[in-house]
């Protein structure tokens, strides 16, 4: 129990209890208390309350950040991006430096990838020979490497004899503008540098060639 | 003659021997050959040497992992790659620097950049200083309070008492008898 | 019963529960500010209902899951014709939905053991704890009835033949479809740590839920002293207990089955399991002053407002995937609503706190003596555990903070903090921490001078000291292990000091004629918080040895062996003798490998190091195929500390190992159970009469009845 301390000094309310008493004393003495009770917020209770509010406000941006990192772009300008490309022989624009600016007036089909990755595994002879085809009609295709090892993704190339551009993310820094969830992951630009259509996994044939033939449309 | 004879049958013998020995072996793979292709450390190097870096390492795809520990196959790969800048004589630090090249800040368990790695330790020392002196002048302040009972001391904006309030008591109640108090008066 | 009866009762119930909440919040607070009693009456017995409501929701998706009725989305989801029915059971608690319901469950129990305990006894509080229980209750139940519900089903389009899962059939002519099998539980999840340690730490969330919610009413109603503070003790400790116990089962599982030889990762999902109890530790230590000398009573309301914040906070943070971790919940809608209720939480608790500190009603009823008394001793305390908080949540969210910098263009790059951030910030707090464990107990109350407390100081000193240097004679620690050997002096030091004053307390019982054994025991039963609280220490200790040398003496190594090979780790040798394949009834494939431990030469174990390969049916080509794939290690332990053996990779017979030798971790889990022993004898209800009752001439039986009495 909280510590009682005893004055038995007043004798004004003698027909109050106690403890009683006591509390009367204190009562008197708070509106006795020459100083005003202040208007005004002390500095740590703004402090606290600027507090609560910044986190607030930290916590709702990081919400809607991460909202927007999940939706992966499907229309609308394509994120700009600079990468180069692997020094593969059999590989054409080997060696060189692109960027989406410079590539303007192409059809672009970027395909992000990786060598362990069983549906791009299945994909790539698609993409491979869709490439051939859609060549001479002014389409690139582009492939991004995210995950892997120099040595892991020159054999991916190798083995599944790939010719067009193939290039390794660095910094992981196409995929974060792209807002890549998983892989594999297309995107069909046309030639006006806007995204026609996002494939999530394998295309179907059908449908891409669609995408393709609407992209070089546009 | 008899030689070759001999010899045709020693090499038979051999042939068969070694035939058995192979299919013996492949009896004794269990069905499911799992955890990844054939991979051999290169020389001068041990498994410890690289998880000594992978452990500062994250792997990108499996979250929250280190590089260490991580089962995936993209995981693997890195510590394989790994194993084999090691056998080509790079350092530590090169090798976590290229790892941050190429995939990205997050790669690293502690920021590569100096600045970077001084703010990530400044804002815990500052907030522990912050808190320290705030702490040690609220413990002095009411240590004063409680050296000199009796005499008024002023407490930020709140209206003063000398004493402080006894426990359990109500305001509400409080309110009440002063006003009722003063009503006597 | 039908998979659509169950569904549709589960739905009602649930919805029903939602209701009640609602009415419960509204009637309460409605009754509260116009003092109408039968309105708060009629507020009670809503917020008592919840509790049967759920528990025949809960009941009927357990019903669900023991009988495989897959029809309902989340059974499939969460289980399979071959799971053990023991695991049945767990998976109620296997994803989101379910742990949900399992969560509202609880807090509705918690909600009615509270109301029918304190009913009479804190009277004028009860309206608005009725509110905060029943805002926090109300709002999990919109999460579970409108967005993620256990009880969806499956329909089929009888034309289409589409399936879709839905709450109710999504057109005309639609019928329930009952799967074949269901997906399985997570393999994971197959542990027996993995079946106490959600509903441990959940009981431990819950259970704060009760303390703040008085602390809520107090605040609003203005009966600032320590009437809220005892009529929660009791839920505020068992509530730290449950998180306790969460929180080293989290630990033992992740040691177990995670297959990296540790216990702790500072993962975000486990700090926001940490955070909670470590402000909660600091209200419990904290309160014990308000109680004795009705000081700190801001520190309180502020501890336990942080607490069941942080609590909220934890749960948003991973289940809405904004701080990333292995443990993150899938992708989930349930980011904004949690946000709405965390920010109208802070807001409103923040702002009565600080209303009622502006006027002047948290004014503490003392002041501090000296700064060598113990209420100086635990208010340093609270800094310090209020810093660790803070300096734990930099790690956790410094990304996030990084991220809006750069988007906001202060800086270049985001900074993302791993477990490498937290030892070397942590541990000085940790150190501080030890040093008042230590010391606290040996200051006195109001009055204590320094030379008081250094002579109380001296024998544990020396004693640590004593058993220092003897470990260092024989050659159990050298020199250069400097640092370590500081924290096994501090540890030792904060062990004796406990012991000694649990000696001086018998000794003077002793000393007027009891033999020791009786004293001891009377001793403690006549204070069981303090012997509790003793004993809660003396496993903190022991848990801190356990930490020390488990990670500042760990050694690992990584070898491939073929069938006969050795390699060796210290005075550890392994032999791999042979793998072999093993099928278990569940289904799964297990690849063991059968290795001999020897120590300096000798045979010490055989043990059997495996992996754990889940198979799972494709749903799309019903193909059977390697899912999970876990790893068990096969351990050699004493009390000295674990050998542990990993199988990372194999070809053929060719294994790669991985081997931990880990001294002194079976002390963490001692300490572990030394720990909670020690709060349930803090806990175990005294049989004196109750000296409230008589001196405040309360009717009759409430404070018999009051759960935090004494």
């Amino acid at each position: 129990m909280s510590d009682e301390h005893t004055r038995a000094d007043e004798n004004l309310d003698a027909e109050l209890p106690e403890w009683l008493q006591e509390v009367t004393e204190e009562a008197r003495e708070t509106l006795n208390a020459s100083e005003p009770v202040q208007q005004r917020l002390s500095t740590s209770t703004v402090v606290m309350m600027l507090g609560v509010l910044a986190v607030i406000a930290l916590l709702g941006y990081a919400l809607i950040e991460r909202e927007r990192q999940r939706n992966t772009p499907k229309s609308g300008p394509a994120p700009d991006f600079e990468v180069t490309m692997f020094d593969y022989a059999p590989m054409v624009m080997r060696g060189e430096t692109v960027s989406l600016k410079s590539l303007r007036g192409q059809a672009i089909v970027i395909n992000f990838w990786a060598s362990y990755c069983v549906p791009c595994q299945q994909e790539a002879p698609m993409l491979e020979r869709l490439w051939r085809e859609y060549r001479d009609r002014g389409v690139l295709f582009l492939g991004v490497n995210t995950e892997d090892p120099l040595k892991e993704a020159l054999d991916y190339l190798a083995k599944y004899g790939i010719t067009y551009p193939n290039a390794p993310d660095k910094g992981a820094r196409m995929e974060d503008a792209y807002r890549i969830t998983g892989i594999p992951e297309t995107f069909v630009i046309n030639t006006k540098g806007e995204i026609v259509q996002h494939f999530l996994s394998e295309p179907n044939e059908r449908d891409f060639r669609a995408a393709i033939e609407r992209a070089l449309s546009e | 003659m008899r030689n070759h004879k001999v010899s045709l049958w020693a090499l038979a013998l051999v042939g068969v021997m070694v035939l058995g020995a192979m299919l013996w072996a492949a009896a004794q793979a269990p069905a499911h050959a799992q955890g990844g292709d054939e991979f051999e450390l290169p020389p001068g190097v041990t498994w410890d040497d690289v998880n000594a870096i992978a452990s500062q390492m994250y792997c990108d795809v499996c979250e929250g992992t280190p590089l260490d520990e991580c089962e995936s196959i993209a995981c693997r790969q890195w510590r394989e790659e790994i194993a084999r800048q090691l056998a080509e004589g790079r350092t530590e630090d090169e090798i976590i620097d290229y790892f941050v090249e190429r995939y990205g800040a997050d790669v690293a368990a502690l920021p590569r950049d100096k600045s970077d790695l001084f703010l990530v330790f400044a804002v815990p020392t500052a907030l522990a200083l912050i808190f320290g002196v705030i702490g040690a002048r609220q413990l002095w302040k009411m240590r004063q309070r409680g050296q000199h009972t009796g005499q008024p001391v002023r407490r930020s904006a709140h209206s003063s008492t000398a004493r402080p309030m006894p426990d359990g008591l109500d305001p509400a109640l409080l309110e009440r008898l002063a006003r009722e108090l003063e009503g006597e008066d | 019963m039908d998979a659509g009866l169950i569904a549709e009762v589960g739905i009602i119930t649930t919805g029903l529960a939602f209701v009640a909440a609602l009415y419960a919040l509204v009637a309460a607070l409605l009754g509260a500010q116009l003092r109408r009693d039968p309105l708060v009456v009629s507020a009670r017995n809503a917020a008592l209902l919840t509790f049967p409501l759920l528990t025949v929701a809960n009941l009927l998706l357990m019903y669900a899951m023991l009988n495989h009725k897959f029809a309902i989305s989340y059974v499939w989801a969460n289980s399979s014709l071959d799971t053990p029915d023991f695991y049945l059971v767990t998976g109620l608690w296997g994803s989101q939905a379910g742990s949900l319901l399992f969560w509202s469950w609880l807090m509705s129990a918690f909600t009615f053991g509270a109301l029918l305990l304190n009913w009479r006894s804190e009277r004028n509080l009860m309206p608005y704890v009725i509110v905060a229980t029943m805002a926090t209750l109300g709002f999990f139940l919109i999460l579970n009835t409108f967005i993620e519900n256990p009880f969806e089903r499956w329909w089929m389009d009888p034309g289409t033949k589409a399936i879709k899962g839905a709450l109710f059939s999504p057109g005309a002519g639609w019928q329930t479809y009952t799967p074949p099998d269901g997906e399985g539980l997570n393999p994971l999840l197959r542990h027996f740590g993995m079946v106490f340690h959600p509903p441990a730490l959940y009981l431990g969330y819950v259970g704060f839920v009760i303390p703040f919610a008085f602390a809520f009413a107090a605040l609003a109603t203005g009966e600032l002293g320590a009437g809220w503070l005892r009529a929660t003790r009791t839920w505020a400790l068992v509530a730290w207990m449950f998180l306790s116990v969460g929180l080293l089962l989290g630990g033992r599982w992740a040691y177990d089955v995670l297959g990296w030889g540790g216990y702790w990762g500072w993962d975000p999902v486990e700090n926001s399991a940490l955070l909670p109890w470590l402000t909660g530790t600091a209200f419990l230590h904290s309160a014990i002053v308000q109680e004795k000398r009705g000081m700190l009573k801001f520190w309180n309301m502020l501890l336990i407002i942080m607490t069941f914040l942080l609590v909220i906070l934890g749960t948003f943070a991973t289940r809405s995937g904004v701080v990333s971790s292995v443990h993150s919940f899938a992708e989930s809608p349930i980011g904004r609503p949690m946000f709405a209720f965390l920010g109208i939480t802070m807001i409103v608790s923040f702002a009565l706190l600080l209303w009622r500190q502006e006027r002047g009603d948290l004014r503490g009823a003392a002041e501090l003596d000296t700064l060598y008394s113990r209420e100086a001793l635990f208010l340093m305390n609270n800094w310090i555990f209020l810093g660790l908080t803070v300096v734990v949540l930099w790690g956790t969210w410094a990304e996030a903070i990084t991220t809006i910098m750069v988007d906001l263009g202060l800086r270049k790059t985001i900074i993302n903090l791993g477990p490498d951030y937290y030892p070397p910030v942590v541990r000085w707090f940790l150190i501080a921490l030890y040093i008042l464990m230590g010391v606290a107990p040996l200051a006195a109350w109001r009055r204590s001078t320094a030379r008081r407390l250094g002579r109380a100081m001296l024998y544990p000193l020396a004693l640590a000291s004593a058993v220092i240097a003897l470990w260092v004679a024989l050659g159990r620690l050298t020199l250069d292990h400097w640092a370590a050997i500081l924290a096994y002096w501090l540890l030792l030091f904060v062990g004796f000091a406990t012991l000694v004053e649990i000696w001086k307390g018998v000794a003077a019982r002793h000393r007027r004629g009891e033999p020791y054994w009786t004293a001891f025991t009377r001793l403690v039963g006549r204070d069981r918080t303090r012997y509790g609280g003793y004993l809660i220490h003396l496993g903190m200790v022991i848990l801190g040895i356990g930490v020390i040398g488990s990670i500042m003496f760990q050694e690992q190594t990584m070898q491939t062996l073929n069938v006969g090979e050795r390699m060796s780790l210290g005075d550890f040798t392994l032999q791999h003798n042979g793998l072999y394949e093993a099928h278990a009834e569940d289904g799964r494939t297990m690849v063991i490998a059968r290795v001999t431990v020897l120590r300096d030469g000798k045979i010490v174990a055989h043990v059997r190091p495996r992996r754990d390969i889940f198979m799972r049916r494709d749903p799309a080509t019903g193909q059977v195929e390697p899912a999970e794939n876990m790893s068990i290690p096969g351990t050699y332990s004493t009390l000295a500390g674990d050998f542990y053996a990993l199988i990372t990779d194999w070809q053929g017979n060719r294994v790669t190992f991985r081997v931990y030798w880990n001294p002194l971790i079976n002390l963490v889990w001692l300490g572990g159970f030394v720990l909670i022993g020690g709060t349930l004898i803090a806990l175990w209800p005294s049989r004196r009469p109750k000296r409230v009752a008589r001196r405040a001439q309360m009717p009759a039986g409430a404070s018999g009845a009051s759960a935090g009495g004494d």
